[in-house]
């Protein structure tokens, strides 16, 4: 008599939990109707020209689908989409000036919702995900550190190509790289990317003393 | 690190919460603003803190 009330406590608790159990298996299966409503309603103050920024693209589409890890085909596709789009600089020169290139690294402005209309130029943001200079102790971690690229490439011309690639469309290098495209998606200009490209390249530049 | 929240930002000079932590992320993301409590704050946070089970709960904590 007295153990019956545990006993049904025991039984409703099982019920109860074999019942959560199947809802988060049914969650699991969250339709992606249902997501992209939510995110949709997430932001209802994104102006109709801020839309295109919750769509992903073919490239973020396949990421998402295979967790960053995509099959070789696609994987290609990824990179050959990228170097397509890659625009040079008109003069050859791949190499602007160190300085600016410091600066724009330094720098996380423009894009954001509060830098309209825009009060300055836009920054790469870089030093929040690399290291690029000794003197700089305010660095994140997300990606490599690259102090010394130049000179542990001693200054090569194919090297400056490649950053100046890396820079413009990551995923011409790495598909599914966690790196912004800044040449690719207008966040950074030709001269602008130059200017990083000098920052990791000349000798003269802090990332390489 | 969840379990570090709510904590003291230097950049507020106040303890904030999770959400408005989430708000800040898709700032910086270049996201339109966040509603604060929409579904996807919510269930992102209920993710993260899933993900967290067994760690320490240290709030408040000290952040940038």
């Amino acid at each position: 008599m007295q153990r019956a009330p545990a006993v049904l406590l025991f039984v409703s608790l099982a019920v109860a939990l074999s019942t959560s159990a199947a809802a988060a298996q049914e969650a699991r299966a969250v339709e992606a109707a249902r997501a992209d409503a939510a995110i949709k309603s997430a932001f209802p103050s994104a102006p109709a020209d801020w839309q295109s920024r919750l769509v992903p693209d073919e490239t973020m589409r396949t990421c998402s689908a295979y967790r960053n890890h995509p099959p070789g085909d696609l994987a290609q596709a990824i990179a050959q989409r990228a170097r397509v789009v890659i625009v040079y600089p008109a003069d050859g020169k791949l190499l602007g000036d160190w300085q600016k290139g410091e600066a724009i690294a330094q720098s996380g402005y423009g894009l954001r919702f509060t830098d309209y209309p825009p009060r300055s130029v836009n920054g790469g943001n870089c030093y929040a995900c690399h290291r690029l200079s000794r003197q700089e102790l305010s660095y994140g971690t997300l990606g490599p550190p690259l102090l010394d690229y130049g000179k542990a490439r001693n200054y090569g011309a194919a090297d400056a190509r490649t950053a100046y690639e890396k820079i413009y469309d990551s995923q011409a290098a790495l598909p599914c790289s966690n790196m912004p495209r800044f040449g690719s998606n207008g966040i950074l200009t030709i001269e602008q990317i130059k200017d990083l490209v000098a920052l990791l390249m000349s000798p003269e530049s802090l990332v390489n003393k | 690190m969840v379990g570090e929240w709510p904590a003291y930002r230097v950049s507020t000079t106040h303890v904030m919460t999770m959400q408005h932590r989430l708000f800040d992320c898709y700032w910086q993301m270049r996201l339109p603003e966040l509603e604060l409590g929409s579904e996807v704050s919510v269930t992102l946070i209920s993710w993260l803190t899933s993900q967290a089970q067994g760690g320490d709960i240290a709030a408040p904590g000290l952040k940038r």
